[in-house]
């Protein structure tokens, strides 16, 4: 009886093991590319646009596995190394499937990867298009866990409101065949993300894609590259009431 | 630093297999506390699957089945007939929808992918990290008003609002210790709801892919004379 439950828990283990023997494997890539970006350098008050935030999936990966999370500065367009977890230098991660659920920063949320740091940020989604959405939710709105926002109700293993459809046969966005089977179809209008940043800052964000290089819905397939981020945003500074393009 | 951490995992995996394998002995026992109602190994649509190549089963969506709580009426949703005749009425409380009936809706008209929707009932739903048996009260009415749990299925992570998590690697679909899903029923009355398992005997964990499933065991209590007292021990 004992063995058989220890048998048990060694493949837990080993389960546990293999998936942390991924995370060396992603260490190259969630180094920043680019040279230190000096804090604060992403401008208020302006569209921005990320294209192709992300890393290749190890290989074998299969949809579910609770991938290694990547991180993201809104404030200084880049990407966070995993060094900085429990610092307030990042405000997005992206994690669990396909590294598709995204969260703030918040370091009073133990479920938080920057659980213990300092960030003092949070996420929450609306069902508006991101020129609808003008006025800053109420701080009590914003939620402080981590991979919160991902999929959405209208596909396979909805999560509520969400950011994309997950057509799980391929058949709620396209016509059923295997290439437009398992894609991730991101809405591009009636969705907008809005965050507050590790630092307390706003930020409103409009997704666009999760596949490298595609932004046109018709060209997603299972196995287009993914998933790479693309998103534009608008920051606002603490305190404000509104988001503004100026 | 690596290996002291395994080694506290490995020691936590044995505990918890060992404090469920005690349970295990009668499950059906262990759930029962007096007022509330346990439903063991309620038979899902076991003829489906996700993918080819399932013995026994056949690549097509699962059938999704309603669930009275008053009677345990188990209502089979197979075809538009079934489906005209049954989803917008209040003769059921919870829909087990989704992959293998492991995505739970409760009746309710106001959201599109409730089975319910555009039907007669509303219904909110809360969860509490809490055990089953130490939810005792429903939260007031202002939580379950800006609850924005719309089904309770997958969770994508510790932040989710659902009962179980998978991974396709370990081939596990585990319910997640410590989440009491509180209903506010369409009759106002309170309820709260423990789903525990999708494998056929209740086991504490499977690492069988094909463990027959979906069984659903769960159970759930409905406070009658409309207070929020949730206790079911007498």
């Amino acid at each position: 009886m004992i063995t058989i439950h220890v048998r048990h828990a060694f493949k837990w283990v080993f389960i546990l093991s293999l998936f942390s023997s991924l995370s060396p494997g992603c260490s190259k890539v969630e180094e920043p590319e680019t040279e230190p970006v000096e804090a604060g350098s992403a401008p208020y008050n302006k569209l921005i646009t990320v294209s192709n935030f992300g890393e290749a999936l190890p290989a074998g990966s299969e949809p579910l596995d609770n991938l290694s999370p990547i991180y993201f500065s809104l404030e200084n367009k880049t990407a966070a190394p995993v060094e900085y977890r429990k610092t307030n230098r990042w405000d997005l991660s992206f994690s669990s499937t396909y590294r598709s659920f995204m969260g703030g920063n918040n370091g009073t949320d133990k479920n938080n990867f920057g659980a213990d740091g300092p960030g003092k940020g949070g996420i929450l989604i609306l069902e508006k298009n991101f020129d609808e959405v003008i006025d800053i939710p109420a701080d009590d709105l914003f939620k402080s866990g981590s991979a919160l926002i991902g999929t959405d109700d209208a596909g396979a293993f909805g999560q509520g409101l969400g950011y994309y459809i997950y057509d799980f046969d391929g058949r709620i966005q396209g016509d059923g065949s295997y290439d437009k089977q398992h894609v991730a179809y991101v809405f591009q209008s009636n969705r907008t993300i809005v965050v507050r940043t590790a630092k307390g800052n706003y930020a409103k964000i409009k997704m666009l894609s999760i596949y490298k290089d595609l932004l046109d819905p018709a060209t997603w397939k299972r196995d287009s590259p993914h998933p790479f981020f693309s998103f534009q945003y608008v920051l606002a500074v603490a305190g404000s009431k509104k988001f503004e393009i100026k | 630093m690596k290996m002291s951490s395994k080694n506290l995992l490995f020691h936590l995996v044995i505990l918890l297999l060992a404090g469920a394998c005690k349970k295990d002995e009668n499950p059906a026992a262990e759930l029962q506390d007096g007022k509330s109602t346990v439903i063991l190994d309620l038979a899902g649509d076991t003829e489906a699957a996700m993918s080819e190549n399932t013995p026994g089963k056949v690549k097509r969506p699962f059938n999704i089945f309603l669930f009275r709580f008053k009677d345990q009426k188990q209502i089979w949703i197979r075809n538009a007939a079934d489906s005209a005749k049954y989803l917008k009425t209040s003769e059921w409380d919870i829909a087990f929808t989704g992959p293998y009936n492991s995505e739970i809706y409760v009746n309710d008209k106001s959201y599109p992918y409730n089975p319910g929707y555009g039907g007669a009932a509303e219904s909110a739903v809360v969860l509490l990290h809490q055990a089953y048996e130490r939810v005792v009260m429903a939260p007031a009415d202002s939580e379950f008003d800006n609850s924005d749990i719309t089904k309770i299925g997958w969770a994508a992570s510790e932040s989710s609002g659902g009962w179980f998590f998978y991974s396709l690697s370990s081939h596990i679909m585990q319910a997640i210790p410590n989440r009491t899903y509180v209903l506010r029923l369409p009759d106002g009355k309170y309820a709260k709801l423990q789903l525990l398992n999708a494998y056929k005997g209740n086991p504490p964990s499977v690492t069988d892919l094909n463990w027959p499933a979906p069984y659903l065991t769960f159970r759930y209590y409905v406070q009658q004379d409309g207070s929020r007292n949730l206790s079911a021990t007498d």
